[in-house]
């Protein structure tokens, strides 16, 4: 491809040589014609004011004339005479000769011929370059058809005219351009000629040689031709070739011409110029130098081909290297993981066998020992009994923390991810300690705000064995007072924070940090006084950060102590429906209807509810159903209880009534005329947002049972969802579960 | 068989509310017979609506499935099967023995 673009580039190069060269000659060329188409003209104009030849102005013309140019070999005019005046011009003629010696001049000519009698040409006037001029006779030239053609044609115009090359020189190339010379005033040429006011003949002797000076390049072919009208036509009048050996400069490769023509009023000159590029006239050099960057560059990708190969070769090589090393370690990582595995296992082994095998012996322990009792027993008998039970209760305490401790750090402890009633559970964590509450004159106290969700996700086993834990140390720790327990959301996120409260012993300030430390308890006394492992704090903590949230304790000295916690627990979206409502079971705690609030008053009788039930807002229920029959209904079902029951036929009574009122629940049937309830639902949900109001819970009624149906309430708002018809039971059960 | 009851058991605590309610079940047949001959399909549509809202409730799943039946007769427009929903519904209430339990 280089050594192509070189070759182009050097054809180019010859291409503009020749252009160049080409230049001088056509311009040389071009001048000469025209100069001697010029001083024809001129001669013949400075002879129409002059009745005859003047011979002094015309000699002094013409010298300078060829002393300026050397292709004009002579200028001869010839008048047109009639026989008469041929003396007469003879005579003039010697008279020239004699005044100008040195001038040579040809003696005459005899007379032509029929209708060119009238110029004479046996004594023209003449001035040529010099004495080696050979001019042969005129009249001899005149006689030929073409010469006489152009003579006519020159008489008949105004115009100068070549003639074919004479041949009258050595070389046979010689023209003359004829101009008629009228008698001044004489434009008319036929008319002049046929009133005789033609005067003469300038005929001027041209060498094309020489029309090119110096310009004739040795390389070049050249070609001159005269064109004009008539029967002469297209003259050549000079040829030349190049004058190189051929076969020094190589075979031809291309062929450059050029064609150039020079126009006069009835004539024209071409020139020819032709070159022909042989293989001798390239400049190889820089062709070489294609060829050798071409075959550089060639040689240069053959080498980066090569080295690409290699390259991609050896990166194979490592590739196939770095699977072997990484198939080598994936074996290591996989034996390394199956010995972690296996120690994992050994391990779960160990603590399972080890649960078994220290829990197996306490259970049969503990269980003996209840059976035992229920045995007719001494009093010191009774006594030793009690003992080794709580001995036995309190190893199993121990067991299970140091087991469920080990568990947690040797991370065999997997969470649950299951929905359940957080409530509940919490409600009947509290629930077990009633007892113990009631045994020391404490108030317990549980309190969960209405935006706790139902339905929660999460470790229902976990989350109780942490408040069991608390609660159980509040309650441990105060001997008078209360324990609250709290439970609420932690503003529109997911997470709970869960609280209990003493107004116990409390714990030092220099103390608060380590109450989360493994078999750590506030000081020996405490040990000895209290009990415990020092463990229920420790794994409580663990059990929290398992969940993902955080625990922490606030305590004064003599005053009481807070721990509380915070986990994030989702919303179970898969909804109970009404027989799983109706199945939650109240059990008997001391929950008051409409309450959620575990009065426990030291009366001994913890079935007792509270006494003075207050009437507040909490009781009032807003029942939103369009069927009266159902109002009815419902209201039946009501009947017994502490409730106040307002009623509205649609969504947006319903509404209207709700922002006027206080309600602590609101039954909302969801398919009602005008506004339905879920319509209602989000409408008060917005009112109770806009004016910072505590949710109220809202249960939705209808006849819908899917699951899409329940979530359709859920999104809108509801707190639960039960479905027609409605039983008594599960209606109760969902209000004493949503209203504080 | 012809003469026998229609045993339907009910809560004792809606004793005194059950025969209030079939009654008002007696004048929803004579109101969509009403509605029929002012050909207001709306109106039976309505009372079959309330029907199947309340029945089950009370205990008279019978009535709920009658009240969609009429629904569905209301909005197909089909005075031919409401008509012999009416009827059911009146033999239903002739022969229901309520036992409270």
């Amino acid at each position: 491809m280089l050594a192509f673009l070189a070759w182009q580039d050097a054809l180019d190069n010859e291409a503009k040589k020749f252009a160049y060269e080409s230049v001088l000659l056509k311009d040389t060329v071009g001048r000469s014609v025209t100069v001697s188409d010029d001083v024809t003209n001129n001669i013949a104009t400075l002879l129409e004011p002059m009745d005859g030849v003047d011979e002094e102005p015309f000699r002094v013309f013409v010298g300078s004339v060829l002393s300026r140019h050397a292709f004009i070999e002579s200028v001869s005019y010839y008048p047109l005479v009639v026989q008469p005046q041929v003396l007469s011009l003879n005579e003039s003629l010697d008279a020239l000769r004699t005044a100008s010696p040195d001038l040579p001049m040809d003696t005459g000519v005899p007379p032509l011929p029929n209708e060119l009698d009238r110029f004479d040409f046996s004594a023209p006037v003449e001035i040529s370059r010099g004495p080696d001029a050979n001019l042969a006779p005129m009249h001899d030239l005149f006689s030929e058809p073409r010469f006489r053609d152009v003579l006519r044609t020159a008489i008949e115009t105004n115009v100068a005219v070549p003639t074919p090359p004479t041949g009258m020189d050595v070389k046979g190339r010689d023209y003359f351009l004829l101009k008629t010379v009228f008698h001044q005033g004489g434009e008319d040429r036929m008319a002049d000629y046929q009133h005789r006011q033609v005067k003469g003949l300038i005929a001027v002797l041209i060498d094309p040689e020489r029309l090119f000076q110096s310009s004739l390049q040795g390389n070049l072919s050249v070609a001159l031709y005269s064109e004009s009208e008539g029967v002469s036509g297209r003259q050549q009048l000079f040829d030349k070739q190049p004058n190189s050996v051929l076969s020094q400069r190589g075979w031809a490769v291309a062929s450059l011409a050029e064609e150039i023509l020079t126009q006069f009023p009835h004539y024209s000159m071409k020139l020819v110029i032709g070159k022909q590029v042989h293989a001798g006239d390239i400049d190889k050099g820089l062709i070489m130098t294609a060829m050798v960057l071409g075959a550089g560059v060639s040689l240069l990708l053959f080498a980066l081909a090569r080295a690409k190969e290699h390259q991609a070769r050896e990166l194979r090589e490592r590739n196939v290297e770095i699977g072997r090393q990484v198939l080598r370690q994936t074996k290591e990582l996989a034996a390394a993981r199956d010995q972690a595995l296996d120690a994992s296992r050994v391990k779960s082994e160990f603590l399972a066998s080890m649960s078994h095998e220290i829990r197996t012996p306490l259970n049969a322990i503990i269980g003996m020992a209840e059976l035992l009792a229920e045995t007719r027993l001494t009093h010191d008998q009774r006594k030793y009994v009690d003992i080794f039970k709580k001995a036995g209760e309190a190893l199993q305490t121990l067991v299970n923390d140091v087991l469920d401790l080990s568990k947690i750090e040797a991370h065999q402890l997997v969470l649950e991810h299951i929905a359940f009633d957080v409530r509940e559970l919490v409600a009947e964590a509290v629930d077990l300690y009633v007892l113990k509450a009631n045994e020391k004159g404490l108030q317990l106290v549980c309190r969960i705000d209405p935006d706790v969700p139902l339905l929660v996700n999460g470790d229902p086993a976990r989350l109780r064995q942490v408040i069991l834990n608390l609660v159980g140390n509040a309650t441990k720790f105060t001997d008078r007072g209360e324990v609250i327990v709290r439970v609420r959301r932690c503003g529109a996120t997911d997470r709970i924070l869960f609280s209990v409260c003493d107004t116990g012993i409390g714990i030092p300030s220099d103390k608060l940090e380590t109450v989360f430390a493994s078999f750590t308890q506030v000081d020996s006394s405490t040990t000895r006084r209290y009990g415990g492992t020092g463990l229920g704090l420790s794994i409580s903590k663990r059990l929290i950060e398992l969940m993902h949230g955080e625990i922490w304790a606030e305590s004064a000295l003599g005053e009481g102590t807070t721990i509380a916690f915070s986990i994030k627990l989702d919303i179970a979206r898969s909804f109970m429906g009404h027989e799983q409502l109706a199945q939650v079971a109240v059990r008997g705690r001391a929950v008051d209807l409409g309450l959620s609030q575990i009065a426990v008053v030291p009366s001994g009788d913890r079935e007792t509810p509270a006494g003075g039930r207050q009437a507040d807002k909490r009781a009032s229920i807003l029942l939103v159903e369009d069927n009266a029959d159902n109002r009815v209904l419902i209201k039946a079902f009501l009947k017994d209880g502490p409730f106040q029951v307002e009623e509205a036929e649609n969504g947006e009574t319903a509404v209207n009534k709700f922002q006027l009122g206080a309600y602590g629940l609101v039954l909302m049937d969801v398919q009602m005329p005008v506004m339905d309830g879920h319509a209602a639902t989000r409408a008060i949900r917005a009112w109770e947002t806009e004016h910072a109001r505590r949710p109220t819970p809202i249960i939705a009624l209808t006849a819908h049972a899917l699951k899409e149906d329940v979530e359709k309430s859920v999104e809108a708002g509801c707190t639960a969802h039960l479905t027609k018809p409605i039983r008594k039971t599960a209606l109760l059960e969902a209000i004493q579960r949503y209203v504080m | 068989m012809p003469g026998d009851k229609i045993i339907v058991r009910a809560d004792p605590d809606l004793k005194d509310l059950i025969p209030g309610f079939l009654q008002n079940r007696r004048r929803d047949t004579e109101a969509i017979r009403d509605a029929m001959a002012r050909d207001d399909m709306e109106r039976v549509r309505f009372i079959g609506h309330m029907m199947k809202g309340s029945g089950g409730g009370y205990g008279f799943g019978a009535l709920s499935d009658f009240g969609t039946a009429l629904e569905a007769g209301a909005k197909d427009l089909d005075p031919q099967a409401i008509g012999r929903v009416v009827a059911l519904i009146e033999n239903y209430l002739d022969g229901i023995d309520v036992v409270y339990e």
